[in-house]
């Protein structure tokens, strides 16, 4: 109870004086893009052109589900865009073609995969706002990231590695446990995803391996995190993916992080990786992402 | 089994629930209004940006998500101004998702609701003149009743103020009675009416519509926000100074399952006792205490102050706990305003419910202590 004061002026304004944004700007996105629909989609390609001659795929697929809460949509909206300028303005591979990802959950959400185009340049910023964030998955405390994996290895042909051999990079980005796989049944009829037969989630892993570069990073301030203990999450995917896992303490760093985990990957000493960057905390954030929580 | 937070006020409102819900909430909790409606006004103080939240889960500004329960009434012209307002002081954006049996408040009840508050004059029921009462007591009626669910109809949409028209004037007659306010009530249909057409659009544009069972899986961390108190119940002693809705764990109950969810009751008041409106109050008192949320309006009176008697407090605590038999609970107590009287009993407050955890709050902009009694005094 104890509303201030109502009055039918209020009620009646024809036109509201917005803060600068519009309805549909103040409330999360209802449906999802039509061409970010896996149903939708034959095929992704990143291609060398004259102006990308070596060109390198990246792949970055976040959670959007609810555990994820408002961080998926800062990660989303704010991180993501970030992180597409620093690789752009960086270059820690060369001539960078950047394809976000959105993934929930197979079992529960209505849109469990969405994927962007490959992109060269800022074009990509434009698409994460059209991200939808359905705010589901959860429950069984697995998210389907190995969607990412499934599409990348099944739907998308980079000439870095048919042409130059090179791999591209997959991050997952989440906060929540490795998946277990869905039967292939399931991955055809709802994300349009043919791998043959059923596959274990090691065995979808180990496809996406032959084109891409697999790491995932673990958002620790996700709720999963917060309570289940980000220490099993981190053990989890350990088994899974060895030292390629990444914890992310504060979400806002995810872009260094991210640029610093390719350099490294790229023959960069840690040291110098970390020394790159000027805010101290940004170094800390860095440095626990490189060495592991515990420093080895 | 998941644990359910439910913040429910003891008294008569004003007890502090939306800090209690704030303060109990992650970033990624999902905030269920299960009863009562724009009429709330559950105030927040988060990083010094105060909100006053009506539509809107009151841990919005932490990033919670909002469910609005089955037994919400929405106004959609309120909902909207409170998103804009609210849009200025979070970077997020926001996400709430609306159960289809939601019953829609028109501009029909509002104006029933503050015609016939103004009828009775000194007589007040106490009523905030927001249609709350009105939109309840039309949805009763099968050939009137206008939910969410039938917001998805378009035919219904535009055609929604013509066919429950019938229904106003009929109502005029019974409640007003006075002929020399028909043409103020007519002004007042044709001024909100169109206002209100364009939000019900937006709403079924912009809100995804979902059941509970549906989307209570995807959330991690659920937290149930009672409006209005225990003693403004519908079923309370107090009538007819109460509200048309459950203000107890009646509804929440109904949206739950014993094999699944395990439920940790947080009961919420102040060290004293307010009320503000009309209605019996005994030892009313006054009292010298600043309460920027609670401005008199013109349809509502003051807020007034008593002490809290713990017999009182006791008895409709326990007649409201009893009712969760069956599930898996426990009971805790919030106590808010603790900043404002000379020494909170807070000790005796807690033995009088035999709380199990007890959080009390000492500044308005949440300054929170947790005292967790030993097992054996909360059997």
């Amino acid at each position: 109870m104890g509303n201030a004061s109502w009055s039918s002026t209020a009620y009646s304004a024809k036109k509201m004086s917005y803060t600068g944004k519009s309805r549909e700007q103040i409330f999360q996105k209802k449906s999802i893009r039509k061409d970010f629909d896996p149903c939708n989609i034959t095929i992704r390609e990143s291609c060398d052109s004259e102006e990308n001659p070596l060109s390198t795929a990246l792949i970055f697929a976040l959670d959007v589900t609810g555990s994820m809460g408002f961080i998926a949509e800062e990660i989303a909206r704010d991180g993501l865009g970030t992180l597409v300028e620093g690789i752009l303005e960086r270059q820690p591979v060369t001539d960078p073609h950047l394809m976000m990802m959105a993934i929930g959950d197979i079992n529960y959400d209505n849109h469990p995969l969405q994927i962007t185009q490959f992109e060269a340049d800022i074009r990509i910023s434009d698409q994460l706002e059209e991200l939808y964030l359905e705010g589901g998955g959860g429950g069984n405390h697995y998210e389907s990231y190995d969607l990412a994996w499934a599409f990348a290895a099944s739907k998308t042909e980079i000439d870095c590695f048919n042409k130059r051999g090179k791999k591209g990079y997959i991050f997952t980005i989440g906060d929540e446990m490795p998946p277990t796989s869905a039967r292939n049944e399931v991955l055809k009829n709802r994300v349009n995803i043919d791998l043959q037969s059923n596959m274990e989630t090691n065995q979808i892993l180990d496809l996406a391996k032959e084109k891409y570069d697999v790491f995932h990073i673990v958002v620790e301030e996700g709720s999963y995190c917060i309570r289940g203990g980000s220490n099993r999450v981190y053990d989890a995917w350990t088994d899974l993916l060895g030292k390629r896992v990444i914890m992310l303490d504060n979400h806002r760093n995810l872009p260094q992080v991210a640029i610093s985990v390719i350099m490294v990957n790229e023959g960069i000493e840690p040291s110098e990786a970390i020394s790159v960057w000027d805010d101290v905390l940004v170094k800390k954030s860095v440095e626990r992402a490189l060495f592991g929580p515990g420093g080895q | 089994m998941k644990i359910i937070d439910v913040v429910i006020g003891a008294n008569y409102g004003d007890e502090g629930k939306g800090m209690t819900v704030n303060h109990l909430a992650y970033t990624t909790t999902l905030v269920v209004r299960f009863n009562g409606g724009a009429q709330a006004g559950h105030t927040v103080i988060h990083n010094g940006v105060r909100h006053v939240f009506h539509n809107f889960g009151s841990a919005t500004m932490k990033g919670a998500a909002t469910f609005l329960g089955p037994k919400f009434a929405i106004d959609p012209v309120s909902f909207f101004n409170e998103a804009n307002e609210l849009s200025g002081k979070i970077n997020h954006k926001l996400v709430v998702i609306a159960d289809p049996r939601c019953i829609v408040v028109t501009p029909y009840d509002i104006i029933l609701n503050q015609l016939s508050e103004i009828k009775r004059g000194s007589n007040r029921h106490g009523s905030c003149g927001m249609g709350f009462g009105e939109a309840v007591r039309r949805n009763n009626d099968p050939l009137f009743s206008f939910t969410i669910e039938d917001m998805r109809n378009e035919y219904h949409l535009t055609a929604v103020m013509d066919k429950l028209n019938p229904y106003f004037w009929k109502r005029f007659e019974e409640i007003v009675k006075d002929d020399s306010l028909r043409s103020e009530a007519q002004r007042m249909i044709d001024d909100m009416k169109d206002r209100f057409i364009n939000d019900l659009y937006d709403f079924v544009k912009l809100i995804p519509i979902c059941e509970f069972d549906g989307i209570e899986k995807n959330y991690n961390h659920i937290i149930f926000e009672g409006a209005q108190g225990l003693r403004l119940d519908q079923n309370s002693p107090d009538f007819p100074h109460v509200t048309y809705s459950n203000t107890g764990l009646d509804n929440v109950l109904e949206l739950l399952n014993k094999d699944r969810h395990e439920l940790a009751v947080w009961y919420v008041t102040r060290p004293y006792l307010t009320r503000h409106g009309a209605g019996p109050l005994n030892n009313e008192c006054p009292y010298d205490i600043i309460d920027e949320t609670n401005k008199p309006n013109d349809y509502q009176g003051n807020l007034r102050f008593a002490p809290l008697d713990l017999g009182e407090f006791k008895t409709f605590v326990n007649k409201d706990y009893l009712k969760s038999d069956g599930f898996i609970s426990t009971k805790h107590l919030s106590i808010t305003c603790c900043d404002q009287v000379n020494n909170p009993n807070i000790e005796h407050i807690a033995n009088s419910i035999l709380a199990n955890k007890v959080i009390t709050c000492w500044s308005a902009d949440g300054h929170w202590n947790l005292i967790e009694f030993p097992a054996e005094s909360c059997i």
